[in-house]
């Protein structure tokens, strides 16, 4: 395996820790999740191509396709957030006081 | 040669996503994703894959962070952060820089890294060369069995989109 893989294990590592620790926004999760959209099809990109399995290259299109409607139904729930505190904040969503 | 260009693009692609991921106000974590899907199209061109590399800038950059970049152009702030105003984020930056550069010179001194697999050196990335594939690009024609092999994938994904559509519009029916 090349050690361009390392590098993209370790970018979508990064993204995954950036998801799990919030700042203030809800939208930088959301560009967290796609940053580690984005590696996973680089690294299933790299791999299908130096092992010449011709049929799986068909793989990362439909990951990608998945990644667009999760990306499309997460940045809907933002948008009714942002519409009811104003806002997308992370702070401001407490309903479940605890 | 070639593979030192797609090594460094490769760390290129590291470090945007540390800046995305320290959490600059959100239109500069949608900068740092552009940066990120430009160089990690250019490693999956040094590995000859020109159509998925293509595919990157079109549906991914072209389509999902344009709509990204709007949805944060809505809900943005009067002074937003970049990566130098907020101690914060800028070490958290740091941090991810001083890991990545600390990986490479490992790497670039040692040649092989043993963590889990063993990761050969940066010269053998033609792993496996299963004999020639006539004057086709395999690629493209896997990419092109997806309407004959793939057939009941394209039913799915397109019904699944279809249904996501419909879920976006019942969410922001509000009311």
């Amino acid at each position: 395996m090349s050690l361009v893989h390392i590098n993209i294990l370790i970018a979508f590592a990064v993204s995954l820790t950036g998801l799990l620790m919030h700042r203030s926004h809800l939208m930088s999760a959301l560009l967290c999740l796609e940053g580690m959209m984005l590696s996973l099809f680089i690294l299933a990109t790299l791999t299908i191509l130096s092992t010449h399995f011709t049929l799986a290259n068909m793989m990362p299109i439909i990951l990608l396709v998945f990644a667009a409607c999760e990306a499309a139904i997460g940045l809907a729930l933002l948008v009714m957030v942002s519409n009811t505190y104003g806002t997308d904040y992370v702070q401001n969503l407490n309903l479940l006081q605890c | 040669m070639v593979m030192y260009i797609v090594f460094t693009m490769s760390t290129i692609f590291v470090i945007s996503l540390v800046g995305v991921s320290s959490k600059p106000s959100p239109i500069y974590g949608g900068l740092g994703l552009i940066v990120g899907g430009a160089m990690g199209c250019g490693v999956v061109f040094g590995f000859g894959g020109s159509f998925l590399g293509l595919m990157v800038f079109l549906i991914y950059l072209g389509g999902m962070l344009v709509v990204f970049g709007y949805t944060t152009a809505m809900a943005t702030e009067q002074y937003p952060e970049v990566w130098v105003s907020n101690k914060v984020v800028f070490g958290g930056f740091f941090l991810g820089l001083v890991l990545e550069l600390l990986v490479v010179m490992y790497v670039l001194k040692g040649g092989k890294v043993n963590v889990v697999f063993e990761f050969n050196g940066l010269e053998d990335w033609v792993v496996y060369d299963t004999g020639d594939s006539g004057f086709f690009s395999e690629e493209a024609m896997g990419i092109a069995a997806l309407y004959s092999y793939g057939a009941w994938l394209i039913v799915v994904t397109g019904w699944s989109l279809f249904i996501g559509v419909v879920v976006i519009m019942e969410i922001t029916r509000g009311n």
